[in-house]
């Protein structure tokens, strides 16, 4: 998970907010909801990238939920923003069967056809990044996003999604070929 | 983009090919020019990928979370860990909640050997306080099997574990226990109890300062780690006093 780390604010080793999660975990809301102000865009855009922008808002809600809930539980063996993302993830991949959803895609081999954009509509090749994620099927999205964006491993993956390290390569591979054709 | 090397063009591109395979697939490239530009696109969508930013949602959503998790009426990790009737391990209803001193946090800076002197104040006043309960215990053995002492007996301490984690619900579940214990201690050892919390939290917001703007300071993380164990213990003691030394 080097790019997660890399994206990660603060010096390697330091976590910036462990005082924060300390006094929240005491009990202290103001402190969470620094915690929730300082890491509420990058959870939020996992969760829209992951499974879109109409279930976003309630899935980060529910994750800093959650997190406020667990807290006790964060021993500080990581950092505040990585056990946070963590949890972003598993509350993501729980998600109305998000698991289940995805072997049903992969084995349907389901790749959907996308709308191309000539190069005259582009603005930005992010922003058209970011809408031609919503058009994939979940799985090869999830896969993408996972380890394209969020710099997981294909191992990794695999243990989240419970396949094997060779399926996560060959739908992330597809991913970046179908985003391919929406970009070119 | 039909030939057998074009599904292996994502690995190569992520550097996961074997150096055989990947040496094949090179040569492969210097004649393929339809795999080249496939290869420099996904170069180029994966580098896009790393580069997204983050952005909010459009709305503000901690008024939700808010709600949720009761900030603004007293959230607490009470309110997680379940009521305080499964805290103290009495049936619900038979348990008085006693609200406990908020614990205040002060911004002043401090050295290292100003954490050290607190620390030998706290040791002082620990060990008074000790040698003040004990006394009492020895004194107070009677009152173990009077009949008054019942609410004291359903305070369950022997389960609370000081691990990292659990200091804050261990402190708790002590302070409810030594709260409810205080009326069966002499006005010296409350007066010396009291002291030592104060010095104690005092001790512990200091570190935690300390620790805010230099969290890798090993001796801080032990100086803080051994003032809340002194705390746990204090607490244990003052809550135990009147089980007749079970």
């Amino acid at each position: 998970m080097t790019a997660l780390v890399e994206r990660t604010p603060g010096v390697l080793g330091v976590d910036p907010d462990a005082a924060d999660a300390a006094l929240a975990a005491a009990g202290d809301t103001q402190a969470f909801e620094r915690l929730y102000r300082r890491h509420t865009a990058r959870i939020h855009s996992l969760a829209r990238r992951m499974i879109g922008p109409e279930e976003a808002d309630d899935v980060t809600q529910d994750v800093f939920v959650r997190a406020w809930r667990k807290l006790g539980l964060f021993r500080g063996d990581s950092l505040f923003g990585t056990w946070l993302y963590r949890l972003a993830v598993n509350v993501i991949l729980g998600r109305r069967g998000a698991v289940v959803k995805y072997r049903e895609r992969h084995d349907d081999g389901d790749i959907l056809e996308m709308p191309l954009h000539s190069r005259g509509e582009r603005v930005d090749i992010r922003m058209d990044m970011e809408r031609a994620l919503d058009t994939l099927p979940k799985g090869a999205r999830q896969v993408f996003v996972l380890h394209d964006v969020e710099g997981f491993t294909h191992e990794e993956i695999a243990g989240m999604l419970d396949v094997t390290a060779g399926t996560s390569k060959s739908q992330l591979h597809r991913a970046r070929m179908t985003l391919r054709q929406h970009l070119a | 983009m039909s030939d057998t090397w074009t599904d292996r063009l994502s690995e190569y591109v992520d550097d996961e090919l074997d150096a055989v395979t990947r040496a094949e697939l090179e040569t492969h490239l210097l004649s393929c020019d339809e795999c080249r530009t496939i290869t420099g696109d996904l170069r180029l969508i994966r580098a896009t990928a790393s580069r997204l930013e983050n952005t909010g949602p459009s709305g503000d959503l901690w008024a939700g979370i808010a709600a949720e998790i009761g900030a603004g009426s007293a959230g607490s990790p009470a309110d997680r860990v379940g009521t305080p009737a499964d805290r103290v391990g009495t049936p619900a209803g038979s348990v008085r909640v006693i609200p406990m001193e908020p614990r205040t946090r002060r911004s002043f800076t401090f050295s290292i050997p100003q954490l050290a002197a607190a620390a030998l104040i706290i040791l002082g006043l620990g060990a008074a306080l000790m040698w003040q309960i004990e006394r009492t215990r020895s004194a107070s053995r009677v009152a173990v099997d009077s009949p008054d002492s019942g609410a004291v007996r359903t305070v369950s301490t022997s389960t609370v574990t000081a691990n990292e984690a659990g200091y804050d619900v261990a402190i708790e579940q002590l302070e409810q226990a030594a709260e409810l214990n205080r009326d069966q201690l002499d006005s010296s050892t409350v007066r010396i109890l009291n002291e030592s919390m104060t010095t104690i939290d005092r001790a512990l917001a200091d570190a935690r300062a300390a620790l805010a703007a230099d969290p890798a300071n090993p001796y801080l993380h032990r100086h803080y780690d051994r003032t809340m164990k002194q705390k746990l213990e204090i607490l244990r003691r003052a809550a135990t006093i009147q089980r007749g030394g079970a």
